[in-house]
């Protein structure tokens, strides 16, 4: 049978796309350092956990009350008190030259007010020039305003403060440590940057460089072509994903709750999702640098902005929310935090992994419908 | 089958892309074991037939056959018993020699009993057994195109289709490569071949003739000449630069060109030509009838459009008239990191001289002419260009002469008009007289109605002529030309250096290099280049004369093939190669060499017919490298 898929052809092509690789080892050194150098790069840069906040006090009340509000952040480990000032131009003056990020105000009576029982102003001071950092501090300060609001309640009530004690918990991830959710977001970012990377340019190139109407005078079938050059790939991926896990356990202490080999899987099927995608821009495309810069465009700058790994997706608007479903990376990270950190199994995944595994299934058809292994 | 000794044929193919009809209505029929060579003009369609007869490109209408299968329903099928070789290098550069070669096996499914030793045999027998580990991109231009064949034989296909296998390709290459197809010729393969080199078109059992999609004339290479009609009248002259533009008066029709020390002159009766000559041309002239070569026919094809003579007269316009050294180099050296490009080159080249730069590729050409333009800093050694140093002063050279690259460097996105504002604002030109210069340039490169084209339409010889055009917009008084005629068919490269005459006989430096042994008879004076080094320079004439201590014997036989491993076994006998049809024998001892082979042919009743001649550039160029090669031993 002539039509006949060909093991031997199919392990020509890996085998050869294998030497490609190994011969071109500033490619495959990246691809082997990205997925340390990403989490390290996001791990660092992008921590939204704030620490220390440098705070400047200004107590107009000096009295024990105002005392005890000043230890309460005193105490906590978010804030920092750097300074203590009289005058509140002084504040300002310190927010611009970045000394403090936040300055609280005592005003002169509040010892008294709440004594009396009426309502009482504490004053915080912020600087919004970073709006993210702005907004999680201001948060902070919020927070224990009311634990020490608790306690003043706690104690007018002759309440043993710790008879109700809130300690607000955050399931999966106790700390709200978002490096934790760092290692499913690389994992698919660097599968998707393999994919815009060498995917989208190995056909293209075997058309530039006249490769591919020698290969074409041979027997050899689309299946077996595309096949042999996703293997490789594949290869270099889920070596990826392993480093991606070690590298978490190791320089961020990223448990994995899950079983490895539901992740594997996982990796699996979305891998076969962006290789083939990427193998069919350099199909369709013929040309390397357009394929590899539309592959960027429509593979990577997704992935990262609306894949939920760096924005929730629950913030975003509602028709941004629609179009992050046609992302297989979604559907990816999102498996991957729940293997991660929930540990759950199988089952619960179905939905997403049948999303994904359709949007596999349609890149594998779509890459070898185009293909044609004709000069015409 | 009803055509089975037919391995090849074709029906009535067709193939337009667009308005234009690449292969037209082509019908051919090659038989089994044939050595079939398809030539033309570049854009004759001879790529295009040859992917529809490999079943890679689906025909308008008409079929094809491949041993009896159709090239259109069976494209699969007959995969298994041909061989495509493309033009361009096909195979992986960063693969090792076996790599590649397994690589095609595998894909081919050749049984994996005999592999090894089928390969190794593939190998010995093409000399690329030393190779074996060697990355396909560290191979030179000869030694690819064998892996290529290599790659294309793994699984003994019975039809080879091979789509410029040799071009650029250095001679001594270019010979081993034919020993290797006449060998499987002689195993029954058919080879069905394009060429731009018309020798090796004269060694095809049968060839074709194909200009714009047709198929003009089929036949024995002989046949094709005979049925020409066409003669030769050839003249030596006292002086035939002067003498030229007289005869192209006296013979308008015609095609007349300046070849080694002689003009000639394509015509339909010699009687009457060498009567005309005669009548009108002063002092000694010696008028000879010579035998058309294939290039002669090729050369009718193409009735040249406008009279050339007009074309060859403008070529020169603007130009300055300078004399004494144009060029003048010593010890020119260039090294990258251990390897030596350019080893101690020493010249001395006139205003109004063609200087010839002959050598396979990678020689050092292209390294020697990038440093002579101030593109590159020699590594030890001086030059001066036009009176300023090449280490010093390479911007004021770049203003002063004009530089013709290998690769094409028109931009193909642009129009031709624009290319053509675009060099002449690099160089300065601007308003009346960038109009004056655009209008030259439209004429000197035929495209004054194709100027609104996109540059990426033109093909081959066009796209040269354009660029040599541009290259020389601002009228410089020397030009570096590289390689300017390397994949051009026979006629754009006749006019090209008709072209480059015309500039030196008003004066202008022309430096050329070339990998077209024939071509150096074109030249003034010229250096053969080697592995870095100058091992020859001269007059065309003084290097036949002075380089070569060995004679040749020029041998006319039929199937010579047949007879180069006996012949050279013979006593005195120093070399055996193919050349043109027949067999050129480099002999120390031409009497008694002769005189042996004329009794070895009686002896098998063969019919050759035998002679002493002048050795061909070819020759010279071959025995030199010899020479090197036993040196560097």
């Amino acid at each position: 049978m002539p039509d006949s898929f060909s093991f031997r052809r199919l392990k020509a092509i890996i085998v050869k796309e294998f030497l490609h690789i190994l011969r071109d080892w500033r490619s495959l050194a990246i691809a082997i350092a990205m997925p340390i150098m990403m989490l390290l790069l996001f791990g660092y840069a992008l921590n939204i956990d704030l620490k220390n906040i440098p705070t400047a006090i200004i107590d107009y009340s000096k009295t024990p009350e105002s005392r005890e509000l000043i230890s309460t952040f005193d105490g906590s480990p978010y804030f920092k008190i750097r300074n203590y000032y009289d005058d509140k131009q002084e504040i300002e003056k310190a927010i611009q030259r970045r000394e403090i990020k936040a300055g609280i105000i005592i005003d002169k009576d509040f010892a008294k007010h709440i004594n009396n029982g009426s309502p009482v102003h504490v004053f915080a001071v912020i600087d919004g020039s970073d709006a993210n950092t702005g907004r999680l501090v201001m948060n902070y300060i919020q927070a224990l305003g009311m634990i020490y609001n608790e306690r003043l309640t706690a104690k007018k009530l002759n309440f043993q403060s710790s008879q109700i004690n809130m300690k607000p918990r955050a399931w999966y991830n106790q700390e709200l440590i978002s490096t934790f959710n760092l290692v499913p977001g690389i994992t698919a970012i660097v599968m998707v940057v393999i994919a815009s990377m060498l995917a989208s340019v190995t056909v293209a190139k075997e058309w530039e460089m006249g490769t591919m109407e020698q290969l074409i005078s041979t027997p050899v079938r689309k299946l077996e072509m595309t096949l042999g050059k996703a293997i490789p790939l594949y290869v270099i991926g889920i070596a990826d994903v392993m480093i991606a896990a070690y590298a978490g356990m190791i320089f961020f202490d990223v448990p994995l709750r899950g079983e490895p080999a539901l992740v594997v899987l996982t990796a699996t099927v979305f891998l076969t999702a962006v290789l083939f995608f990427g193998l069919f821009l350099s199909i369709a495309l013929k040309k390397q640098v357009l394929a590899n810069q539309i592959a960027i465009m429509s593979g990577f700058l997704p992935t990262l902005i609306l894949s939920g790994f760096v924005f929730t997706i629950a913030n975003m608007p509602l028709p941004i929310q629609i179009i992050t479903h046609l992302f297989p990376a979604r559907y990816f990270i999102s498996i991957l935090r729940d293997i991660y950190l929930k540990g759950v199994g199988f089952s619960m995944l179905f939905t997403h992994f049948s999303f994904l595994t359709v949007y596999a299934v349609l890149m594998i058809v779509l890459a070898n419908k185009k293909l044609k292994l004709r000069l015409d | 089958m009803s055509n089975f000794n037919s391995a090849i044929t074709a029906q009535d193919i067709t193939k337009s892309f667009g308005k234009l009809k690449a292969v037209d209505k082509v019908t051919l029929s090659i038989r089994e074991g044939e050595i079939f060579g398809l030539i033309g003009p570049d854009g004759a369609g001879k790529t295009t037939l040859m992917r529809m007869l490999a079943g890679m490109l689906t025909p308008d209408s008409g079929d094809a056959s491949i041993c009896g299968r159709s090239s259109l329903k069976q494209h699969q099928q007959i995969k298994d018993d041909m061989a495509y070789m493309s033009q361009k290098f096909g195979l992986y550069q960063d693969l090792t020699v076996y790599e590649n070669i397994r690589l095609y096996a595998d894909l081919y499914d050749v049984s994996k009993k005999n592999m090894k030793e089928q390969i190794n045999d593939l190998l010995d027998f093409s000399y690329m057994r030393p190779f074996r580990n060697r990355r396909a991109g560290k191979l030179s231009g000869g030694m690819k195109q064998k892996l290529q064949l290599i790659c294309a034989l793994v699984h003994k296909p019975k039809v080879l289709l091979l789509d410029e296998p040799t071009n650029g390709v250095d001679p001594v290459s270019r010979r081993d490569f034919w020993r290797i197809l006449y060998n499987l010729s002689a195993e029954g393969v058919t080879i069905l071949v394009s060429t731009a080199y018309l020798d090796e078109a004269e060694r095809c059992s049968r060839i074709a003739l194909m200009n714009n999609g047709r198929i003009i004339t089929t036949g024995t290479p002989s046949s094709v000449i005979d049925e020409s009609g066409i003669k030769i009248a050839s003249v030596k002259t006292q002086d035939n630069q002067q003498n030229i533009s007289k005869i192209r008066n006296l013979f308008p029709d015609s095609s007349i060109h300046i070849f080694g020390e002689k003009i000639r002159i394509n015509t339909s009766d010699y009687q009457a030509a060498s009567l005309k000559l005669n009548e009108n041309l002063d002092g000694e002239t010696e008028i000879t009838q010579e035998k058309p070569m294939l290039e002669d026919i090729f050369m009718s094809l193409q009735s040249r459009s406008g009279s050339s003579e007009k074309l060859l007269s403008m070529v020169s316009e603007g130009i300055e008239k300078r004399e004494g050294s144009s060029v003048i180099t010593s010890s020119l050296t260039k090294r990258f990191g251990d390897f030596t490009a350019v080893n101690s080159i020493e010249l001395d080249v006139k205003y109004g001289e063609i200087f010839g730069f002959l050598g396979p590729n990678g020689a050092g050409k292209s390294t020697t002419i990038k440093m002579l333009c101030g593109l590159l800093i020699p590594t030890s050694g001086n030059g001066s260009v036009g009176g300023f140093d090449i280490s010093k002063n390479p911007e004021k050279i770049k203003e002063n002469i004009g530089y013709m690259s290998q690769k094409f460097s028109l931009y193909e996105d642009l129009k031709i008009y624009e290319n053509i504002d675009f060099y002449g604002g690099i160089y300065g030109l601007s308003g009346d007289k960038l109009k004056k210069r655009r209008d030259w340039a439209l004429e000197l490169s035929g495209l004054k109605e194709r100027s609104r084209e996109i540059t990426a339409n033109l093909a081959g010889g066009w796209r040269q002529r354009l660029a040599l055009a541009c290259s020389i917009i601002h009228s410089p008084s020397i030009v570096f030309l590289d390689e300017p005629t390397s994949g051009a068919d026979p006629a754009s490269r006749r006019l090209f250096w008709d072209i480059i005459s015309s500039l030196a006989a008003e004066g202008v430096t022309v430096f050329v290099s070339t990998h077209y042994m024939e071509e150096a008879e074109y030249c003034n004076r010229l250096s053969m280049i080697f592995r870095g080094n100058m091992i020859a320079h001269g007059t065309p004439f003084e290097l036949k004369e002075k380089y070569m201590d060995d004679k040749i014997v020029n041998i006319s036989v039929e199937q010579p093939q047949t007879y180069i491993e006996e012949l050279s076994k013979m006593e005195g006998m120093n070399d055996v190669a193919l050349f043109g049809a027949g067999l050129h024998a480099r002999t120390s001892d031409p009497d008694s060499v002769l005189n042996k082979i004329n009794k070895y042919f009686s002896a098998k009743s063969v019919h050759a017919d035998s002679k002493l001649i002048q050795p061909s550039m070819e020759d010279v160029f071959v025995s030199l490298i010899d020479q090197a090669e036993v040196a560097d031993a």
